[in-house]
């Protein structure tokens, strides 16, 4: 029972978390202008700075780049079409997270991949110590176990003669 | 075996992280590379800081372009201006045309800059840098060679040098339109 309780936790833990993680990588669609544009400028990096986003600049071409998703937005065009066309002026380099395909995917793919090759690796090891410890018994284990059931049998019986 | 399987399981990992990281060696972190070489050039239309006219690209098709971006705050843009300004006397004649787009600057600045460093061509307003962002421009300054049919050949970071200024010029002059 208790094994069944652990494994509905862990279903509801993984469903939480696949929940979370979608409702942060997408803005409502009743996300104001200016919510939709800070979005996009949250995942383009300011050309001018270190390390910060569009969104957090207040450089000029932050502003100005801040300008171009607000019309392009606006306009209807997607989030995805917008941060294509930015990839299509300054290169992958201007999206802060790599992207998903090329020689970026890698990023994306190898730390599940390394984490479930870990948990494989562990599993192989306990699997490997568990079964190493059920090897029968060997000869001379069998020959002690003799011995010790011997002295047993007869530590018995010198008890019997005293009560006797 | 079971040393072959696990110098297998450490092994291959090890070897394609050092795969992917070798392939890093291959950029230069300093170089800023751009998607736009050998592509198209955006066309613009941007009011020149001098007289009331609009220059735009396509009134310049057919021939080559300099295209410099710019600002009289920047200390490499002195060097850049002084080489262009050599550049623009060298080849003047030959149907090169220098404009250089003013970046996050004010006419004024840009007037006494030009009165200190040289200059002659047009000076075009970037209002929002739009035109910046569509050619990724990163900072200044940077300057775009530009043929005849409007494809960008070249794009320089920095001041560009000299020789790499001529060859780039004498490039676009060949070019066929």
């Amino acid at each position: 029972m208790k094994r069944w309780l652990g494994w509905i936790a862990i279903f509801w833990l993984l469903v939480i978390c696949a929940v979370a993680l979608a409702a942060y990588g997408r803005a409502t669609p009743t996300a104001s202008l200016n919510d939709r544009t800070l979005a996009v400028a949250r995942e383009l990096r300011c050309p001018v700075c270190q390390g910060e986003s569009v969104a957090d600049s207040e450089s000029g071409i932050s502003q100005g780049m801040r300008a171009i998703i607000r019309h392009k937005l606006a306009q209807g065009e997607s989030p995805d079409s917008i941060k294509r066309y930015f990839v299509s002026r300054y290169g992958n380099k201007i999206l802060l997270a790599p992207p998903s395909s090329g020689i970026g995917s890698v990023a994306w793919f190898a730390p599940p991949l390394l984490v479930l090759g870990g948990m494989g690796l562990l599993l192989t090891l306990v699997f490997d110590w568990r079964s190493r410890s059920r090897v029968p018994v060997s000869s001379s284990g069998a020959e002690y176990l003799e011995r010790v059931r011997a002295e047993l049998s007869r530590g018995d019986g010198e008890a019997t003669n005293g009560e006797a | 075996v079971r040393r072959s399987v696990w110098a297998a399981i450490i092994g291959v990992p090890a070897a394609l992280l050092i795969v992917l990281l070798a392939t890093g060696f291959k950029e230069d972190p300093n170089a800023i590379s751009s998607p736009l070489v050998h592509k198209q050039a955006s066309t613009f239309a941007l009011h020149a800081i001098d007289g009331n006219r609009t220059i735009s690209l396509a009134q310049l098709r057919g021939k080559p372009v300099v295209l410099n971006f710019s600002a009289s705050w920047c200390v490499d843009c002195r060097i850049d201006q002084e080489y262009l300004t050599a550049a623009w006397q060298k080849y003047a004649g030959t149907g090169v045309d220098f404009i250089s787009v003013l970046y996050q600057d004010n006419v004024a600045s840009m007037r006494k800059f030009v009165h200190q460093y040289g200059g002659g061509w047009p000076i075009l307003r970037d209002p929002g840098q739009q035109t910046a962002i569509n050619y990724g421009v990163y900072g200044v300054p940077e300057t775009f060679f530009i043929d005849r049919r409007g494809i960008i050949r070249y794009k320089s970071t920095g001041p560009v040098p000299w020789d790499v200024l001529n060859a780039q010029v004498r490039n676009l002059i060949r070019s066929r339109a």
